[in-house]
């Protein structure tokens, strides 16, 4: 009952995400701060792609921007084949084909764990029942059957960015944006979100962008490595990714998996 | 040990508060008795308990309850809807806060007592001018807060309803309203307190129902007893609408932090 990512026949030959000299600037003429400098990617549909650096290299930036919550100063940004930004309005169609996971699950205290997960459809105007059976296969997937009448603070952290994850899920959207999701996730609960995270991605096949500063989390998840150095953010290497799904702990103790960690860190080094 | 804490506080109000009005209700009485007061400047508590038994068994006190109750809650209900849907235009718009506030704290420093005489000439001594000055009082809490609320929403909510693309009235009814309902209740909480006080003070100066009324009928007639008879009668009106206001409080928010604390038993 999984369904397949929205798409249409002429988007689907085009990337999930294109980005074209995209750049961010904050601040007025004189105090000009270049968060992110002209940036071209292409993410391709069902990829799964990280994107990892230092603080202040622009990667939250960067997504905020392929999510619609922030406009590029310069540049352009296709979802699906679609342009997401006229100027400083958002266009609706692409704006609807993105899901977001934020670093604070940013749940709704007054709603129960299956409302928050409904809350998109809500929007969308989705009847009851409909919602209701949605939220609850959705809560199914990420691990959550049982706590559909708990508020969020009942819920642990993990548990919590779970829900999160179900709403991001709820719409039906064609790409998954992950903002640092477990960054406020202790070490364990994190290994065990990542292991559920390629799961759950492994049954849905979206287009997934990840932002973190883990680089172990980076490789464990990653199709492709986007590194990004800071001051002004920038992309700085590619690194692909090749390890077989589904990925398991044991992976990350590997040789191969060490050294592509050992590079990436070696690289951070110099640049951050 | 830990566990029979919550236990403690929970019982220490049942058995300390008790304690502590019997105590106060005991020196008042041994300092009447001792000191020879004239009853008609401070009667002992039995006596005010005579009187008030007396009073409630009267029609009067009731007819005058009514009309103090239906001004507190109809002023009350005016200040809620106008300060409410001001304070949510005032909290979404920044201009409208900047033109709006100079006047707002200036009619906030008019002492709004001062105002009575003016409702009196202009609405007579019926109900009106009451129902005026409680709506005044309780106005200025409930509109601020309702401010204070409306800019208080979670910037990552925001950012969820951003993201989800969701149409103003959505954005209105499903996130700021209930993010800034614990803030109305708080200022509806005080709010319901002025409002009692802006009927019964409206009743002092004019007029000839109300239990503000009635505290000046009884003054004038030396009844001392009698007027603290009516004084308890009020506190207990106050009990019972801040009481509403807490079961709203309960109902209407019951994921708020305020709400949990109040449920878990320990602060």
């Amino acid at each position: 009952m999984l369904d397949a990512p929205m798409s249409d026949a002429g988007a689907a030959q085009a990337p999930g995400i294109r980005l074209r000299d995209a750049a961010k600037i904050f601040g007025e003429r004189d105090h000009e701060v270049v968060a992110l400098a002209p940036t071209s990617l292409d993410v391709r549909q069902g990829e799964l792609l990280v994107l990892l650096g230092p603080s202040g290299c622009g990667k939250t930036t960067l997504l905020r921007m392929i999510g619609g919550l922030t406009p590029p100063s310069n540049g352009r940004i296709e979802i699906t084949g679609q342009p997401l930004w006229t100027g400083e309005r958002r266009n609706q169609d692409a704006v609807r084909r993105l899901g977001i996971v934020f670093q604070d699950a940013n749940l709704f205290p007054w709603l129960n764990i299956e409302d928050n997960a409904a809350l998109p459809l809500e929007i969308q105007g989705v009847g009851r029942t409909e919602r209701r059976t949605r939220a609850r296969e959705l809560l199914k997937l990420v691990g959550l059957a049982g706590f559909e009448t708990r508020r969020p603070r009942e819920l642990s952290g993990g548990m919590r960015q779970r829900a999160a994850i179900a709403r991001a899920l709820a719409g039906r959207p064609a790409i998954l944006l992950l903002d640092e999701p477990f960054g406020a996730l202790d070490a364990l609960t994190r290994e065990q979100m990542n292991l559920e995270l390629q799961r759950i991605w492994m049954s849905t096949r979206q287009t997934v962008v990840l932002v973190t500063h883990s680089i172990p989390e980076a490789v464990f998840l990653a199709d492709r490595i986007v590194l990004l150095s800071p001051r002004p953010g920038r992309i700085d290497t590619v690194v692909d990714v090749g390890f077989a799904r589904p990925r398991t702990v044991e992976l990350e103790a590997s040789p191969d998996f060490q050294a592509i960690v050992l590079k990436l860190r070696q690289r951070l080094g110099t640049i951050a | 040990m830990r566990p029979q804490r919550p236990d403690r506080t929970r019982l220490l109000p049942w058995i300390a508060t008790p304690l502590l009005v019997a105590a106060l209700f005991l020196a008042w009485h041994m300092y009447v008795r001792l000191s020879g007061i004239s009853g008609f400047i401070l009667p002992t508590p039995a006596q005010v308990w005579h009187a008030y038994t007396r009073e409630v068994a009267t029609p009067a006190l009731w007819k005058h309850s009514w009309a103090t109750v239906y001004e507190t809650i109809v002023g009350f209900a005016w200040a809620t809807v106008i300060g409410v849907a001001l304070g949510t235009l005032i909290g979404r718009w920044r201009w409208l806060e900047t033109t709006l506030n100079p006047l707002i704290v200036a009619t906030q420093v008019v002492p709004k007592v001062a105002l009575v005489p003016l409702f009196v000439v202009w609405f007579g001594f019926g109900p009106v001018s009451k129902v005026l000055l409680a709506a005044a009082l309780a106005f200025f809490p409930i509109l601020t807060n309702t401010v204070l609320g409306v800019k208080s929403v979670d910037l990552g909510h925001r950012d969820v309803m951003v993201a989800l693309n969701a149409p103003r009235w959505k954005t209105f009814t499903r996130l700021e309203l209930p993010s800034a309902l614990p803030y109305v209740l708080t200022g509806m909480e005080v709010g319901v307190v002025l409002a009692i006080i802006g009927a019964v003070v409206g009743e002092y100066l004019g007029g000839n129902s109300g239990l503000g009324y009635l505290l000046i009928a009884k003054m004038n007639a030396y009844e001392t007893d009698s007027l603290f008879a009516v004084i308890i009668h009020l506190t207990l009106i106050g009990f019972a609408f801040y009481w509403l206001m807490g079961s709203a409080r309960r109902l209407l928010i019951p994921w708020h932090e305020s709400v949990l604390v109040e449920k878990a038993g320990t602060p």
